[in-house]
């Protein structure tokens, strides 16, 4: 039983803010959309979502369709901008941005990587020209400088012999690398990938996502990787779950000591204290509108309401 | 920028060869427009007598002999009074004029009748030379020695050597001569020495005959004759441009204001402010109209070009959103979308800008500013596009949004429009469009905007209606294609607002020039009398007139007689024509025609408004007889009053010497082949052509017909981007419904009906406002300078502007039809 004392020193010093180590913070994120200049009805996008994200790590984000992965990673890459909520990304709070500041964002502390393999690289650039472009966008490279990073890039992601060649003459696979290259141009702190892998056959999405995890592990770049792809979301260390705007469960996988890999599904509690059921669990039990909680001595019971359907009886 | 350019190479060489197309237009019209106007200008001071348009300063030396006793003396005076001239005025005129001065006509005293003039004019020896005898020498005892015309000495019968007594004593006959060159134009303004004058006094029975003789210069100043001298400045019409004229007419007033100050009592005489002065309202109009005409043709020119852009802009856009996307600032992003437009435009209108040079023509302020302010303008809206479309960096919106409505500032905005067109219809009405104000010229293009802003508005509610219709119909295609209209409803304001002008200016232009070739025509019909009119002086025999009558292609024949005769009436008379013509049978000839011809009355004869109130008065012509008015005529068609009175005798006249023929065509050659020589064949045909040739009606005319194509072009274009950008768009609308089974017929015929009712509609509307446009413009723009003296009427049917707003909507549709789909064959392939 603590004293007095120990509450008060405790109370006294200062406790670390919530996600104050995290490289990638969400609180209480909200995206609404509205139409243009006028009234109409709104969309919400993300409805308070938390997410915390270490630096280096490899996470993988899924959820259906509509569910506001796309509008997170669009938020997060600074490419759009969150309604309320806190979002940070490598120290940045993205609300409190100046235009400039984005810019600056944009150019150098993240990078990212459509679906669409066409949208990644402009058609009549090079691949060598295309990893330059952003260096060349951001300016201050010498051109001699941008051509041997560009070529170490296509190298590190096994490319270099597409160095020259347009976009059209790449293959799926060799597009989405050397889009892969392009978002560590300026060598940025997190890379962002909004399906990265959704238009590519099982093989050659599998080089893709080792080409990303090739640059978290190489480069320490954070990377974020929103996907529908089990390949890709069995492979990371945290695959989080996102369900109507919120974040709904955490998938955490760490290596057994026989060599095998645990996967462990957990739901996700908010700030706030509130947590997504699984949707198969509560209609299994026929859980409606209320459950019963109690508090037993080392977790929280949750129960469906039986006197509600009797007194509804 | 390069390589981009070179992946949207289709979209950007559309630009450029709007770009030059559109620069070729707006340099190259107002070129051939100036040089029309300065060929005007210069026609209308080559077409007046040489006599009228020179500026004549009189002085009048009565008994007294101070001043201008010798040649030198008015030579002086001479530089003294060119000095005067205002530098706007002297840059318009020759430095080589003439003077001279000469005693009134004196009676011969042994000749009856017959007068003779003593003149000197300045450089005249240069202009004659002596078929006998030798220049007049200085005077002998009193007795002045002469040198007469050869033709008007022969025509008096007076000889080399001969000795005619004057009023003040006799003078010698020392030489005859002819000119050396009848051409020059001396002799046009010096008239007096070409032929015999003829003038018959008051009640006089007989003509006098006035000849002009040349006397030595210093012998006839110092001569104690009353003189008159004369000082003749010349317009070089060569110098004379549209864009000098006005400082040249506000030179001739200040002028006749120095010369009035002078110790000598001076008269200017000129017709030259008047010729003008007539020009110049012609000149306001020309520029008012063309100022229109080319206003909608710039507005409709950069409507096409901004449609282009924008296509150009959304097919760079994905490049762009990448740029952007992965660090590309806002400035640098505009700037290659601008740059991009800079590409395909500057170096368009750089070559239209040197090519319209090779249009013939002065360059004004709008030829050099016009092809920058177009590549300016579409720069701009590159640039001011990508700007906007990639402020934030994200380009997609969500398709679960409601569609936004429009924006309060928007409305605003376009109700600012429609209420700047409407007030500025009003001021123009009250005020015309010749007082150069830049806002009035702006007006009718204005206006297309505005009207072309309530269409867009309104458009949808039709639509609904027929949405409804098309529910309850059995074939789901044309539901689904107003339904498909009805959602782009409020959707691309471009195309409509680029359209609407188009086809307004183009229907005002093909109205226009509709009109005027009516105009003309009528003007011709007014100014000859009948298809064929033959005339001759020496009378027209009976037989002659049978001969005419019986002619090939000849329907009938009248007889008339025109001449001119004094109307008895106050002490001097009254000049007056005569029409002698059975009126009956001349109605019956031009029926169907654009002439009226009066009523015959009764009895006695129809005369002009100022001889109406008499009883009755004398004429001297075609016979000697009493005229009693008994009704009011204003003009008859085939006379040219000139400020004279009118008589109309109601009766087949005894002596004929006109012809009104019926004919077709055809006749012409039969008609001439009968007529001996000296008979003079005038046809509305020839008239109507002549008129047309004038160099303002043709340059008018040729640039409202080049200005009306250019319209229809640039609309069809317009309509061809609209579709093309929007294929994408459709071809997504398009491809789940093929999937479900939609023909390609079905598809094509789905597209129509999307396109169809904002095309029809603005078509209609631009072609109703075009016919509307001369009435809403009302008197700013007076079209009748253009055609003679006949006042022009927009009246005419509408049918040449229906058929070319038809024309254009026809293409359009079946453009729509056969090329609208192009993005669905993708998506449901």
């Amino acid at each position: 039983m603590d004293s007095l004392a120990d509450l008060e020193s405790r109370a006294g010093r200062e406790a670390p803010a919530f996600g104050a180590r995290a490289h990638i913070l969400c609180d209480n994120l909200v995206r609404i959309f509205k139409p243009e200049g006028a009234t109409g009805v709104e969309v919400v996008a993300l409805q308070g979502l938390d997410l915390l994200i270490g630096e280096g790590e490899l996470v993988a984000i899924v959820g259906a369709s509509g569910s506001g992965k796309s509008t997170l990673l669009n938020v997060l890459s600074g490419l759009d901008v969150p309604t309320a909520g806190l979002a940070r990304v490598a120290g940045v709070d993205l609300l409190s941005m100046t235009p400039r500041d984005r810019l600056r964002f944009r150019r150098f502390v993240v990078g990212f990587i459509w679906q669409q393999t066409a949208r990644n690289l402009l058609p009549y650039l090079t691949a060598r020209e295309n990893v330059a472009l952003p260096m060349r966008l951001a300016g201050g490279t010498a051109r001699r400088e941008r051509r041997a990073r560009a070529g170490e890039l296509l190298e590190l992601i096994g490319v270099a012999d597409c160095a020259d060649r347009r976009p059209g003459e790449l293959s799926g696979g060799q597009q989405q690398r050397v889009a892969v290259a392009v978002a560590l141009a300026n060598s940025p702190q997190v890379i962002l990938a909004d399906e990265p892998t959704g238009e590519l056959d099982s093989e050659t999405s599998d080089t893709v996502f080792g080409a990303l995890r090739h640059a978290n592990r190489e480069l320490g770049v954070t990377t974020v990787i929103v996907t529908h792809d089990p390949l890709v979301s069995e492979q990371v260390d945290r695959t989080i779950g996102i369900r109507d705007g919120r974040t709904s469960s955490e998938t955490v996988r760490r290596t057994s000591s026989d060599g095998g890999v645990i996967a462990e599904e957990y739901a996700v509690l908010d700030r706030a204290g509130r947590l997504q059921l699984p949707r198969e669990f509560t209609s299994a039990l026929s859980m409606e509108h209320r459950v019963r909680l109690e508090l037993e001595r080392d977790h929280i019971g949750v129960w469906p309401d039986t006197r509600g359907d009797e007194s509804n009886d | 920028m390069i390589r981009l350019l070179v992946v949207h190479r289709g979209v950007a060489a559309l630009l450029a060869t709007l770009a030059l197309g559109a620069t070729l237009l707006v340099s190259g019209l107002p070129r051939m427009m100036e040089s029309a106007l300065d060929a005007g200008i210069r026609d209308a001071v080559d077409r007046s007598p040489a006599q009228t348009t020179a500026l004549g300063i009189f002085a009048t030396r009565r008994y007294d002999l101070t001043p201008l006793r010798t040649v030198d003396e008015v030579a002086r005076r001479d530089a003294e009074w060119r000095a005067l001239l205002p530098p706007a005025l002297r840059a318009v005129t020759l430095s080589g004029g003439f003077y001279d001065f000469a005693t009134s006509p004196m009676a011969m005293g042994d000749r009856h009748h017959q007068f003779l003039t003593l003149q000197w004019v300045s450089g005249m020896d240069r202009r004659i030379r002596y078929v006998e005898g030798a220049a007049p020498g200085p005077s002998t005892g009193g007795r002045l020695e002469v040198a007469l015309p050869a033709a008007t000495a022969a025509e008096l019968s007076i000889a080399n050597g001969d000795t005619l007594r004057v009023e003040s004593g006799t003078v010698t006959v020392t030489g005859l001569f002819e000119p050396v060159r009848p051409a020059d134009r001396f002799w046009s303004i010096d008239t007096e020495f070409t032929h015999v004058v003829r003038r018959r006094p008051p009640l006089a029975q007989e003509d006098d005959l006035i000849i002009t003789g040349l006397a030595h210069g210093d012998s006839l100043a110092g001569a104690p004759l009353p003189l008159v001298y004369r000082w003749f400045i010349t317009p070089d019409s060569g110098r004379l441009t549209a864009r000098n004229a006005e400082a040249a007419l506000s030179g001739v007033g200040e002028f006749g204001r120095r010369l009035s100050n002078q110790d000598l009592q001076l008269s200017l005489s000129t017709r030259l402010d008047r010729v003008i002065g007539e020009y110049a309202g012609t000149l306001a109009t020309t520029r008012a109209l063309m100022a229109v005409v080319l206003g909608g043709l710039a507005v409709v020119c950069l409507g096409t070009m901004a449609l282009a852009v924008l296509l150009l802009a959304e097919r760079m856009g994905p490049g762009l959103l990448l740029m952007r996307a992965r660090g590309g600032s806002l400035p640098s992003i505009a700037l290659v979308g601008g740059g991009v437009a800079a590409l395909a435009t500057v170096p368009a209108v750089a070559a239209g800008y040197a090519l319209s040079a090779l249009v013939p023509g002065p360059a004004t302020l709008v030829v050099h500013l016009g092809p920058p302010v177009l590549a300016g303008v579409v720069v701009a809206v590159g640039a001011a596009h990508v700007a906007r479309r990639h402020r934030r960096p994200l380009g997609e919106t969500r398709e679960d949004l409601v569609a936004a409505r429009t924006s309060p500032r928007r409305v605003a905005g376009e109700v600012l429009v429609v209420v700047l067109g409407v007030g500025g219809v009003l001021t123009l009405r009250a005020r015309g469009l010749g007082s150069g104000d830049p806002f009035l010229v702006l007006v009718p293009a204005l206006l297309a905007v505005a009207a072309a802003l309530v269409v867009r508005r309104l458009y949808a509610l039709p639509l609904r209606l027929a949405v409804r219709l098309a529910a309850r119909g059995r074939g789901a295609v044309p539901y689904l294609g107003l339904t498909m209209s009805a959602r782009a409803a409020t959707g691309a304001a471009l195309p409509v607002l680029t359209l609407l002008p188009a086809l307004a200016i183009a229907a005002y232009g093909a109205a226009t020039v509709g009109a005027l070739g009516t105009a003309q025509r009528e003007t011709a019909w007014r100014e000859v009398g009948a298809e064929i009119r033959v005339e001759r002086e020496a009378g027209i025999p009976a037989d002659l007139v049978e001969r005419v009558r019986r002619a090939p292609g000849v329907r009938g024949v009248v007889t008339a007689s025109v001449g001119q005769t004094v109307a008895e009436v106050g002490f001097g008379g009254r000049p007056a024509t005569v029409v002698a013509v059975d009126l009956d049978a001349y109605r019956r000839l031009v029926q169907g025609g654009p002439l009226t011809i009066p009523r015959a009355p009764g009895t006695g004869a129809l005369v002009s408004h100022d001889l109406s109130a008499m009883r009755g008065f004398e004429i001297g012509w075609p016979e000697r007889m009493t005229v009693v008015p008994a009704g009011v005529v204003g003009a008859m068609p085939a006379v040219d009053l000139r400020d004279r009175a009118l008589i109309v005798i109601p009766a087949q006249p005894a002596h004929t010497n006109t012809l009104l023929v019926g004919a077709d065509a055809s006749a012409v050659r039969a008609v001439r082949a009968v007529l001996p020589p000296d008979a003079r064949v005038t046809t509305v045909r020839d008239r109507a052509a002549e008129l047309a040739r004038a160099p303002l009606a043709s340059a008018v005319d040729g640039v409202l017909r080049a200005v009306t194509a250019a319209l229809a072009v640039y609309a069809l274009v317009a309509v061809a981007i609209a579709l093309v950008g929007g294929a994408p768009a459709r071809g997504r609308a398009l491809g789940p419904l093929r999937s479900l089974g939609l023909t390609t017929r079905q598809a094509r015929l789905l597209t129509m009906i999307e396109v169809a009712p904002a095309l029809l509609l603005t078509t209609l509307a631009g072609l109703a406002l075009g016919l509307a446009m001369p009435a809403l413009l009302g008197r700013g723009i007076d079209l009748s300078a253009y055609a003679g003296a006949g006042a022009v009427s927009h009246a005419p049917g509408p049918a040449v502007p229906a058929a070319l707003a038809a024309g254009i909507a026809a293409v359009a549709l079946a453009g729509a039809y056969l090329g609208g789909i192009g993005g669905s064959r993708g998506q449901s392939g």
